[in-house]
């Protein structure tokens, strides 16, 4: 058999549990772009918000050093436990927590954003869009 | 077959398991949140969602059938096509991620690790793209003027 066939045989041996996955597995992304994933919130609705909300950045220490949102503190999950002190000592209990990162449908900010609920922070929404939405809000 | 040979032979038979077995754990470990890896596809911003979607559905099986097929050595040239075109890829995309100081996580192996340490990842992914063309080399010199 030549190559680009055994190419295409795979390409279509795979396609099949792809389309598969696609249809019916549980965790299937969304074909929709702009879908709010649980816990998530967009950066127009805090704006609108009138309570002064605590930025974590869930981001590196490089990133966050180099720029970050006004009145943030740095908290990500390399560094867990020496930052956390940090932000709770920032955190006034029932203030709102919001949690961001540099991605855009970002994933460190949901694992932080869980770790402080699991710590007894509530409430903790993560930045839809992140860093890259609060940035292009700028402009 | 000479001592030298038989070494050779061995070490690229060994060569040939840890590249199966690589790419099958590493599209294996994507299978069980196909969401969670569409989203550090997307964290490239290589592609747009429709496609990041596509990708994230159908990589992973790529990679287990591809890497099945490598183990078992069917369909083996077009495997290793498969893999040598998707390393270039990935290294081509991890440059681009790193080139525009994005932090995030790499994806390959499902949702495991934490930010992407890139100048490890490109050592690595040339690393298994060598090793790649090394054993497609191998098997066409083993079967010179046969039909693949």
């Amino acid at each position: 058999m030549s190559v680009l066939r055994q190419v295409l045989l795979l390409c279509l041996l795979a396609l099949i549990p792809a389309v598969a996955t696609g249809l019916f597995h549980p965790k299937r992304p969304s074909w929709q772009a702009d879908a709010l994933k649980p816990g998530e919130v967009l950066l127009s609705i805090v704006m609108g918000w009138k309570e002064k909300v605590l930025w974590v950045d869930a981001r590196s220490q490089k990133a966050y050093d180099q720029e970050h949102i006004p009145g943030a503190v740095l908290l990500n999950e390399d560094a867990w436990d020496d930052l956390l002190g940090g932000v709770l000592q920032r955190w006034v209990p029932g203030q709102t927590v919001i949690v961001y990162c540099d991605d855009r449908q970002c994933r460190s900010s949901h694992g932080v954003a869980r770790r402080l609920r699991e710590a007894g922070v509530e409430p903790v929404y993560v930045l839809k869009g992140g860093w890259s939405t609060w940035q292009s809000a700028k402009k | 077959m000479a001592v030298r040979e038989k070494i050779v032979f061995w070490i690229l038979h060994v060569a040939r398991f840890f590249m199966g077995g690589l790419f099958l754990y590493a599209g294996a470990t994507k299978i069980p949140d196909p969401s969670g890896f569409a989203v550090d596809v997307q964290n490239y911003r290589l592609l747009p969602h429709i496609l990041t979607v596509v990708f994230a559905l159908y990589l992973p099986w790529i990679e287990v059938f591809c890497g099945i097929a490598v183990i078992v050595r069917r369909l083996y040239l077009g495997a290793l096509g498969i893999l040598t075109v998707l390393m270039g890829i990935f290294i081509v995309a991890i440059v681009s991620a790193w080139a525009r100081g994005l932090d995030i996580s790499c994806g390959c192996f499902g949702r495991h690790g934490g930010t992407a340490d890139y100048p490890w990842l490109v050592v690595r992914d040339m690393a298994i793209l060598g090793i790649l063309a090394i054993l497609a080399a191998w098997h066409l010199i083993q079967h010179r003027g046969e039909r693949c």
